[in-house]
């Protein structure tokens, strides 16, 4: 999935106006589609990776526009993300190519050629381990071979369990164990949210035979980066050789707070709407006590520290949470051990490469549904998650 | 303790505080024709490792390939341009663990690794380990290990199963609306349905018809029943095809099925096929009558069966005095199509190579020499198959014809064939798409 593809057409007539429009069925029955707009060259070809998008869903040289501009097709439900939760099979990327310059009712004219992508979150030969054990709720991913692998704790935000990016990171070398914490069907409301449950997991990820117990590291978006960056603090027996914290409202959370789902349920609802009808949870987080002041104190961290900000993140305080942590990690002479990587233009949700990029979204909060502003605009976004991706990667060769 | 017990425990001490080398193998997933990139990182600098391919093929035989290495000063192994100093190939070789595939010892003899259902991919179990291992792996576990999948089709391609008009065979289509050009193609005497090649031709945008005509478990196709109109009416079946463009219909042939499209292109009737790719085959095959009576006479007239020292058949002495005698030709001063025409040297089963000059000189006098095309590699046996199969130099063989169980011997050495394979490949997909696609009004291709 995060591999770069490349796309040529040949045999046009030249100079040739031609549209390529990709489609792709999710697992929810939407259709997503983007399409753009390139004229053929003196030879009748057209290379994605070389020429210029002239109009479309992109503009502009964008070797995997196709996939990142993807987009919920009109006439179907809006609002929602794209979510792969089958990490076994691909997704199935389709490109047409039609005559001319269209933009719309691409299902009334014929292509006049297509081909099919398959994208991938597991590469052959890694496996996939469902976890149920001491409480603990997870996907365990273990690369082909026999190890001993570096190994990384992997999770997400309020929205949730996802495997997708532990499968990519396994498929990259890492044993790699997507923890549930939170709105998950089989962990009972709140348990999920204690430090014993995190502590519990990181113990579980060393034991793992194929794991090599002294090169563990954490990875984690939004929320549960927070508490990541709380544990590499505050716990002595959490000792992780490095952590990715990626838009991590580290403000919101305190010391001490053993469970972070009465926070979370007091800060909502004082929540507001915008103008346009989004949920605007960063104000209420700001306005919430923070007092990044109070917030914790990550100078207990001892290890290198990649920070990852969408700048244009609407959701979290992501880039003053940053600042704050990194300043704080200078005050106690371990400013050494900090990367921030901060995108302009990037918003909360920074996924692996070439995920749609998306402004915002509906999500299920309890008793209500709203839509929430992510932020991020298309280009720079999608140039964050391949660069943050890169730089990740590079990040954990190095430690682990 | 023994030597060997402590060499056992310096190994397991080592292996808790080294990092673990890693192998990356690129594709991850790809058409078998793709060239594949192996890179071990995180080795001892200047450290001596066996790289091994391992592979379950569907007939439950184990497959193997090996290659000595040493990395660089940085622990880096990069197979596509390192030299490997030993194993089953040497020297600079990129995709070696694939050609060089062979059964692992112990195995069943004579085999030929042969892919029958599309579906699946091959399933390359690839490994590093630690010293230079002279071939025997049962005690030697891996220090790290990839696995690739190789495949014959691309996603979207389609498969259709076709017997009407009493044809029997398997049409593949690319994904979209099509037109496409179509592609007849047609394998040799070993009969039955293959269905592999045509799999990976429309994985490269051409309609391809697999086609049986020779069947040992289908009475309804009986070699006694099928002449050249069973051929023709193959081909007509492709050009109607929705799907498929008629004025771009070529045909694919290897061994005697290179023989039948060289009768059907110098019939010279509406049946004209737009251009030939003929492998390992020969014009001093004519069909008059039946396919039955084709095979017959072959056994009857002339030429001479010959064993090696092992017994394994040669047969390209068999029609060999024929390409004395016109009548017994296929008159290839007639075809109006362009003509690849690929044979190996080395071939001891078919006369290939006599056979190609001898085409030469009858187009020559007839003065359609320029649409011929001829490659001729060394030490190339009668298999030219797509890259990267395993070159197989003898292998058992029943005949569809008479059912006879012998050990055939193909000819080639593992290097030079792997390499015709490959470049024979490359021409013949350039070929297909000078004559099939960009010569041609009103097809694009993605």
């Amino acid at each position: 999935m995060d591999e770069p593809f490349q796309l040529e057409v040949a045999c046009l007539p030249p100079h040739c106006p031609v549209t390529l429009r990709s489609t792709l069925c999710s697992e929810g029955n939407d259709l997503w589609e983007s399409f753009s707009h390139y004229v053929s060259d003196e030879r009748g070809r057209v290379n994605v990776s070389k020429d210029d998008s002239l109009g479309g869903s992109y503009i502009g040289c964008e070797p995997m526009g196709l996939l990142w501009s993807l987009r919920l097709a009109v006439g179907g439900r809006q609002n929602i993300r794209l979510r792969k939760k089958n990490m076994q099979t691909p997704l199935v990327v389709d490109i047409s190519l039609f005559d001319g310059h269209t933009i719309d009712n691409f299902n009334t004219q014929t292509a006049l050629a297509m081909t099919t992508m398959e994208r991938w979150y597991m590469a052959p030969g890694v496996r996939r381990i469902e976890v149920r054990e001491n409480g603990v709720v997870g996907t365990l991913f273990i690369p082909p071979g026999p190890g001993p692998f570096p190994a990384l704790l992997d999770v997400w935000g309020l929205a949730g369990f996802m495997e997708h990016r532990a499968a990519l990171l396994a498929s990259r070398g890492y044993a790699c164990l997507a923890l549930a914490y939170i709105n998950h069907p089989e962990l009972q409301l709140g348990s999920g949210m204690g430090i014993s449950y995190f502590q519990e997991s990181w113990k579980l990820l060393q034991s793992v035979p194929q794991v090599s117990a002294d090169r563990l590291g954490l990875l984690g978006s939004c929320f549960g980066a927070a508490i990541f960056i709380l544990m590499a603090s505050e716990l002595p027996d959490i000792s992780p050789r490095c952590l990715v914290a990626i838009n991590s409202p580290s403000g919101l959370l305190n010391p001490g707070e053993g469970n972070y789902l009465e926070k979370l349920q007091r800060l909502l609802p004082e929540t507001k709407l915008d103008a346009n009808g989004h949920f605007m949870i960063k104000d209420a987080i700001l306005a919430f006590g923070i007092d990044l002041e109070r917030s914790l104190q990550a100078g207990g961290i001892q290890c290198p520290v990649l920070l990852i900000v969408g700048e244009d993140d609407q959701c979290v305080p992501s880039l003053e949470s940053a600042q704050k942590l990194e300043a704080q990690m200078r005050a106690v002479g371990k400013g050494h051990l900090v990367t921030k990587l901060s995108y302009p233009e990037a918003g909360h949700l920074i996924e692996p490469p070439y995920h749609p990029v998306m402004r915002s979204s509906s999500f299920i909060l309890p008793g209500q549904t709203v839509t929430l502003l992510w932020g991020g605009v298309g280009k720079p976004h999608a140039a964050a998650q391949e660069d943050s991706w890169r730089r990740i990667l590079e990040f954990l060769d190095k430690h682990l | 303790m023994s030597f060997f017990g402590e060499c056992k425990r310096i190994y397991s001490e080592e292996m808790k505080t080294r990092i673990s080398p890693k192998i990356t193998a690129q594709p991850t997933r790809g058409l078998v024709d793709e060239k594949i990139y192996i890179r071990v990182s995180n080795l001892i600098p200047n450290e001596k490792i066996t790289l091994r391919c391992l592979l379950l093929s569907e007939d439950n035989d184990f497959w193997h390939a090996y290659g000595l290495y040493i990395s660089d000063d940085k622990g880096v192994v990069n197979v596509a341009e390192d030299v490997c100093l030993g194993g089953s190939y040497t020297g600079t070789e990129p995709n070696g663990l694939i050609w060089s595939l062979k059964p692992v010892p112990g195995s069943r003899p004579a085999l030929r690794l042969r892919k029958h259902n599309v579906f699946t991919p091959f399933l390359l179990n690839i490994s590093v380990h630690k010293g230079h291992i002279n071939g025997d792996f049962k005690d030697a576990s891996s220090l790290a290990l990839t696995v690739i999948e190789r495949w014959y089709i691309s996603p979207g391609v389609s498969r259709v199963e076709i017997s009407e008009n009493y044809i029997h065979g398997t049409l593949f289509l690319p994904p979209g609306p099509g037109p496409f050009p179509g592609i007849l193609d047609l394998w040799g005497g070993g009969g039955g349905l293959v269905e592999y090649r045509a799999a990976l031709l429309a994985s490269h945008g051409y309609a391809s018809l697999a086609l049986e005509y020779m069947s040992t478990q289908n009475t309804s196709i009986n070699v006694n029943n099928i002449g050249i109109e069973y051929f023709e009416a193959a081909i007509h079946f492709l050009k109607s095809h929705p799907r498929v463009s008629s004025e771009q219909v070529g045909i694919f042939g290897l061994s005697f099925g290179t023989s039948v499209a060289l009768n059907i292109a110098a019939k010279g009737n509406r049946i004209s096929p737009r251009c030939l790719v003929c492998i390992s085959g020969s014009h001093a095959v004519k069909i008059n009558g039946t396919i039955g009576d084709v095979f017959t006479n072959l056994k009857e007239e002339g030429g001479k069966i010959m064993v090696d020292e092992n017994n394994h058949f040669i047969w390209k002495e068999l029609i060999l005095p024929r390409l004395a005698d016109p009548s017994k030709k296929v008159k290839v001063g007639n075809i109006k199509c362009p003509l690849l025409l690929i044979a190996g040297n080395d071939d001891q089963n078919w006369p290939t190579v006599d056979s190609a000059r001898d085409m030469e000189n009858m187009m020559k006098a007839a003065g359609n020499e320029h649409l011929l095309t001829t490659l001729i590699y060394p030490k190339t046996g009668h298999l030219i198959e797509p890259p990267y199969s395993p070159h197989t130099r003898f292998s058992n063989f029943i005949s569809a014809f008479n059912q006879e169980k012998v050990v055939v011997l193909w000819g080639g050495q593992p290097k030079e064939h792997s390499f015709a394979q490959e470049d024979s490949w490359e021409k013949i997909l350039h070929f297909l798409y000078h004559h099939l696609y960009s010569s041609s009004i009103g097809l694009s291709k993605l």
